[in-house]
């Protein structure tokens, strides 16, 4: 069980290191790639996944 | 052939003799040998269970053992050993039996001699062995009914009266059917100190667990010893190394874990990129709008998005997209807020909250915007505020609970262990014990 710990114990270490660097968050996305540049004069024509969200 | 000649391999079984006293059971002339020499007072036939005062030049009968089960000694009358301090020859084994709750547990005893070091024991119970020494020095007895040996707490473990039940062999004391004393053993693995005490004399011994394979090996056995079942009194833990060695390394992780954290709260940006206030109406008509342009500098890292709304007993949900202005990437993500509250028969109550927050991870440096898309049901006013590099206690927290986990599964099996140890004891551990497989 040592040995699984010195191993186990740095790769978490890593982990932690690599989510702590970048920003990691468990919050759920969708990138989209090359949105029209209009949106800004027309945020209307641009709807995303999360629009309009199924609730209540 | 080399003309070397195989190497002799010594065995104890070769080396010579001591010197033995036979004599003849007066009871049914079985030849009998006394290897203990002058130190020897008591024999008892192994054929008929005849006890012999051989301190007596005339050999007198002093009783018998009259037992219907006959005990096979695990290593045989007769067979030396080389033990941790010399070469012993067994010369004696009983049976001892105490009663706890109406049920009998047995034990064996064995009595070695070695005419220069004098006697030693070895007991074995459940498959578990001690080789026992008798000790002079006498030890100090605490406040809470442990006992102090030469600077070692050992822990009462158990006491009973204890009652020889079968014998065989020859003895250094006048062995008499049914003998009883208390007996209180004390444990500091792998050592046991007993006490057995009598209305004549306290006598104390300092055992050492040995393990069966050092038996086997010491008296050269064939037959295989009896299996161990459950945990001996005084067995190390092999929890016990593993589990410092696991701390140790446990203790180095979290440090660097927590030294990472306090850099990134030391180096993190930090920084309030945007923020403004909008107003929702419900109604027709377009509701999306976006923010002005604002800048995310930096490495790729996280951008908090706080969204806060003055709603009272209702919810409004926001459907955003982070844009970047330089290459059209967009990050689609929906937050709800909702906040409800009142008064019951249990008194005021609160559900939800005014003020969200959402994380999105590893965004790059660029010039950004939001795209909002609020829907509710009730028109609200409502503020965004962007941030730029937050430091977070989240991964950290699970960094730590990860690295507890293998900690806390050692600590388990250590602790099953010595609650399986202790269960047999006047001390049994009263938490529950985790089910794991360690016998041995």
């Amino acid at each position: 069980m040592n040995r699984l710990f010195a191993i186990f114990g740095p790769v978490v270490i890593a982990l932690f290191g690599y989510a702590t660097y970048n920003g990691w968050s468990w919050t759920s996305y969708d990138e989209i790639k090359d949105v029209p540049k209009t949106i800004r004069n027309n945020p209307g024509i641009y709807r995303s996944v999360y629009s309009r969200y199924p609730h209540k | 052939m080399d003309g070397k000649g195989e190497p002799v391999k010594p065995t104890l079984n070769k080396a010579p003799a001591p010197k033995v006293k036979v004599l003849q059971c007066p009871q049914c002339a079985q030849q009998l040998s006394v290897r203990g020499m002058l130190q020897t007072t008591t024999l008892v036939c192994p054929s008929c269970g005849t006890v012999i005062d051989i301190s007596d030049e005339n050999v007198r009968i002093i009783g018998a053992f009259l037992s219907k089960v006959k005990f096979a000694p695990a290593i045989p009358l007769g067979t030396r050993g080389k033990l941790d301090d010399g070469l012993f020859e067994l010369i004696g084994f009983m049976r001892r039996a105490v009663q706890v709750e109406g049920v009998e547990y047995q034990w064996s005893e064995y009595l070695l001699f070695n005419p220069y070091k004098g006697f030693r024991w070895l007991s074995e119970y459940n498959g578990h062995w001690n080789y026992i020494k008798t000790s002079l020095h006498r030890p100090r007895t605490l406040m809470d009914g442990n006992v102090n040996y030469k600077g070692t707490t050992f822990r009462h473990f158990q006491s009973a009266n204890a009652k020889v039940v079968y014998v065989v062999g020859e003895f250094y004391w006048r062995v008499e059917t049914g003998e009883t004393c208390w007996v209180h053993d004390y444990v500091a693995p792998p050592y046991i100190l007993s006490a057995e005490t009598t209305d004549k004399e306290i006598t104390w011994s300092l055992g050492k667990y040995i393990e069966p394979d050092e038996i086997v090996q010491a008296f050269q056995l064939e037959r295989p010893l009896p299996a161990r079942i459950g945990v001996g009194a005084n067995q190390p833990s092999p929890h016990r190394d593993q589990m410092a060695q696991i701390l140790r390394l446990a203790v180095a992780f979290l440090a660097i874990a927590f030294m990472i954290q306090l850099t990134s709260l030391a180096l993190s940006q930090n920084q309030l990129v945007y923020q403004n206030s909008f107003s929702y109406r419900t109604g027709f008509g377009e509701k999306s709008l976006v923010t002005n342009i604002f800048e995310l500098t930096g490495r790729p890292s996280n951008v908090v998005v706080q969204s806060t709304a003055k709603i009272n007993n209702n919810w409004l949900y926001l459907g955003m997209a982070l844009v970047n202005d330089d290459n059209g990437t967009a990050y689609d993500f929906g937050r709800e807020i909702d906040y409800y509250f009142g008064t019951d028969s249990d008194g005021a109550w609160t559900e939800g909250s005014r003020s969200d927050q959402a994380v999105l991870p590893s965004v790059p440096a660029g010039h950004y915007y939001l795209r909002i898309e609020p829907e509710g049901s009730a028109s609200t006013g409502y503020s965004i505020r962007v941030y730029r590099d937050v430091p977070r206690w989240t991964p950290f927290l699970m960094t730590v609970a990860a690295l507890l986990v293998v900690p806390g599964f050692a600590f388990l099996r250590s602790h099953t262990f010595e609650y399986k140890r202790w269960s047999e004891s006047d001390h049994p551990m009263t938490t529950p014990s985790f089910k794991g497989d360690d016998d041995e």
